[in-house]
């Protein structure tokens, strides 16, 4: 029997960061190491740690999702057996077992049915005796973790009544625009005074658990989170991911599906395996044929949350991360620029039905120039690519994670 | 349903507030009624589906209060296109016409202030004789003269105060007969009441207290559109009702609003009122379908009220008249 492994190990805060670089390596560890086929097991700290009395642990609420994720897609792989999470209730851990309490965390990923809390999800076997003797803590009731999927509020059936992808699509966003103002309008209206920026931000995160949702075919998990200075947001779900998304589109006459993947591969002088390269061409190849669309989308979002909110995306799949802030602001208003001009050529075409031939060329184009100039934004972050997060617009991770990872961070102003 | 279409000749005008209003409080559980902002796809669907009805009338779509709309509508905004004459957006934000892709559209008849537009064509040429005044005023006028009469020519004693009056208003008529239009007035009560209170989502609201049949629907509708509490306090009615027990029903320190459907000289406010104030609440007002104003604006400002129609010694489209046996002849 190999020991649990621990959500919080030496005093480090379970951020996405640690995440990605320590937590996740771990749980691949387990499953490359004499793996036997035994079934793996999380603690909430480490059990031995006879100091853990005096020590203070820290859990970054942005996190959540990406925990809830992995810990899906790893009771899916064990015939869908919930994980067994060890929890201790002590001085130290008490208030870690209140920040997840409150943050109904238990009630998602136990298998709670009183419809008053999230829906029970069954993804960890826990002891609930371990729960109790809170020190009522004041933790605002907005930061909960949120699950959405299709199986909820009949949307399977309604969207199967629904032929065109476009009018799902437009269902969806409109459904999850009065979810997420339920679920996380009081956190953005006591936050966020310019109502604009609120409605602009509801818009931003329904979209995103639409995309969530719909590409992903799957439970997507969702936690905002608000201090002095930001607004956090983080979404997570365990979907196909980028890659094979894209391999569904058609090609057509001014987007020829992986093009910009091709030509960034044949460039690519970073020495990284094979699938993170994958991973962090399909980004760009995801985020240009957005670009190219006739109808507003993930490109268009993250301009929104980089140019008009001036805050962070982040965007990880398989074993890539980009980072797009005001660090690359330049090169992004160029695209936004190429892309409203894109986007006015298809609704002129819609309102004006104009002459195939003048639209076909002009779309061309567009395509083309907005073509080369990602290809050079890809490749100035890839020359400037660093181990240190400070200076580099990506990250890459030699262990896998499956789905799409979405965090936004947007200043309050 | 549709709650807002008002026909102006061979001009169809919808306000597309009311009706986000609607999908956001009827059909969409988790909606925020009048606090709404944003125009959704649902709700240009539904216009989309009563217009077609009216092809090729010219259509008018009022964005008042509106400050932003869905993604991707272009496609419904030109079905609206085709289907109409000529179709122009009233009281639109920029953004708006911005987001909803339809900007390369240049009429000499827009009429451009600062941050929106009073009138937007969505055709390079052509014009249409928009309709001036209020035109929800003049659909409700009509629709009040066609619910109120007197069958007996003779004037009827009031329920509650011991006065005559030469007209019956049928409330209930109104409901049953037009009930889109009559939630449709009641949309624009609670945008009154909205502005007139200060009334925001998030802050905490006054509670409504109701105390007949029509008072409760009415109560029921605000309520959903204001996202407001509900008091039934039935003890009153007529007045010669005895109140038995008070219970516990009015709060200390909360917040007071009464619902009526028609207020003539106030006296089942007034009770409401007293009862409200005995018992530690506070009193914020009242709001009702019809207001009689009995008193001069120098005797009495009205400032408590909210109504939908002011019926005055001025403005009195039915001849309400309000007699006592000393002056009846």
């Amino acid at each position: 029997m190999k020991y649990p492994i621990p959500l919080i190990e030496n005093e480090n805060t379970f951020s996405p960061y640690y995440f990605y670089n320590n937590f996740i390596k771990r749980v691949a560890h387990f499953y490359s190491a004499d793996f036997n086929g035994e079934v793996i097991e999380f603690t909430l700290t480490l059990d031995s740690d006879i100091e853990s009395l005096a020590k203070k642990f820290f859990f970054d609420p942005i996190a959540i999702p990406l925990l809830l994720s992995l810990s899906q897609q790893l009771k899916k792989y064990h015939n869908n057996s919930p994980i067994k999470l060890h929890l201790t209730n002590t001085g130290s851990t008490n208030s870690l077992l209140e920040f997840f309490h409150r943050a109904d965390f238990f009630y998602l990923v136990g298998d709670n049915r009183n419809p008053v809390f999230p829906m029970g999800r069954r993804i960890f076997d826990f002891d609930k005796k371990y729960l109790g003797s809170f020190q009522e803590k004041f933790i605002r009731a907005e930061n909960k973790v949120r699950c959405y999927t299709l199986n909820d509020d009949d949307l399977s059936l309604i969207l199967s009544g629904i032929d065109c992808e476009k009018d799902k699509r437009d269902y969806l966003v409109e459904h999850f625009t009065y979810r997420v103002r339920v679920h996380f309008g009081d956190l953005l209206f006591d936050k966020i005074v310019d109502d604009n920026l609120t409605i602009h931000f509801i818009e931003i995160l329904a979209e995103l658990v639409t995309n969530g949702v719909l590409h992903s075919k799957s439970d997507t998990f969702a936690l905002m989170f608000a201090d002095n200075y930001n607004t956090k947001f983080s979404i997570s779900d365990n979907g196909i991911g980028l890659f094979n998304s894209l391999n569904g589109k058609e090609s057509n006459f001014y987007y020829t599906k992986f093009e910009v993947f091709n030509l960034l591969s044949k460039e690519f002088t970073l020495k990284v395996s094979l699938s993170i390269k994958n991973s962090i061409l399909s980004i760009f190849e995801t985020l240009y044929y957005s670009m190219l669309k006739d109808r507003k989308g993930l490109f268009d979002l993250m301009c929104d949350v980089v140019i008009t909110c001036r805050g962070y995306f982040r965007m990880h799949t398989d074993n890539a991360q980009i980072i797009v802030s005001s660090r690359v602001i330049e090169q992004l208003d160029v695209l936004y620029s190429l892309r409203n001009k894109i986007l006015d050529l298809h609704n002129l075409n819609i309102i004006e039905n104009l002459q195939q031939e003048y639209f076909n060329r002009e779309i061309k184009d567009l395509a083309s120039t907005s073509k080369m100039q990602f290809i050079k934004l890809a490749n100035e972050i890839f020359n400037r690519y660093s181990e240190d997060t400070k200076f580099s617009s990506i990250r890459l991770f030699e262990v896998k994670f499956r789905g799409v990872h979405v965090e936004i961070e947007i200043p309050i102003i | 349903m549709i709650i807002s279409k008002i026909i102006e000749d061979d001009i169809v005008c919808y306000n597309l507030h009311a009706e986000q209003t609607v999908t956001a409080t009827f059909l969409d559980e988790a909606g925020i009624g009048v606090f709404e902002e944003s125009l959704t796809n649902n709700t240009l669907e539904r216009v989309i589906q009563d217009f077609t009805n009216h092809s090729n009338f010219n259509l008018i779509l009022d964005f008042t209060n509106l400050n932003s709309c869905q993604n991707n509508l272009i496609l419904k905004i030109t079905e609206l296109i085709k289907l109409s004459k000529i179709l122009v957006f009233k009281n639109v934000r920029k953004e708006i016409v911005d987001k909803l892709g339809v900007k390369t559209f240049s009429n000499v008849n827009n009429v451009e202030l600062d941050f929106e537009y009073s009138l937007f064509y969505l055709s390079n040429s052509g014009n249409i004789d928009i309709p001036k005044g209020n035109l929800f005023n003049e659909a409700f006028i009509k629709y009040l003269i066609s619910q109120s009469g007197n069958e007996t020519g003779k004037p009827i004693p009031h329920h509650s105060s011991s006065v005559y009056l030469t007209k019956y208003i049928d409330i209930k008529g109104m409901i049953s007969k037009e009930k889109g239009f009559f939630i449709y007035s009641l949309y624009h009560l609670a945008i009154k009441m909205k502005t007139h209170w200060n009334l925001t989502l998030n802050n905490e609201k006054p509670i409504l207290v109701c105390q007949n049949l029509n008072g409760s629907y009415i109560s029921s509708i605000l309520s959903g559109l204001l996202k407001m509490d509900i008091l039934i306090l039935d003890k009153l009615g007529p007045i010669n009702k005895l109140y038995s027990t008070l219970d516990n029903k009015i709060e200390d320190g909360k917040k007071y609003i009464v619902v009526s459907d028609v207020v003539c000289l106030g006296t089942e406010i007034k009770i409401a009122k007293n009862l409200i104030t005995f018992l530690g609440g506070n009193y914020l007002g009242n709001v009702s379908v019809i207001r009689i104003e009995t008193l001069l604006p120098e005797t009495k400002t009205f400032d408590d009220n909210q109504s939908i129609f002011r019926i005055t010694k001025d403005i009195n489209p039915i001849d309400f008249q309000i007699v006592t046996a000393l002056n009846l002849e």
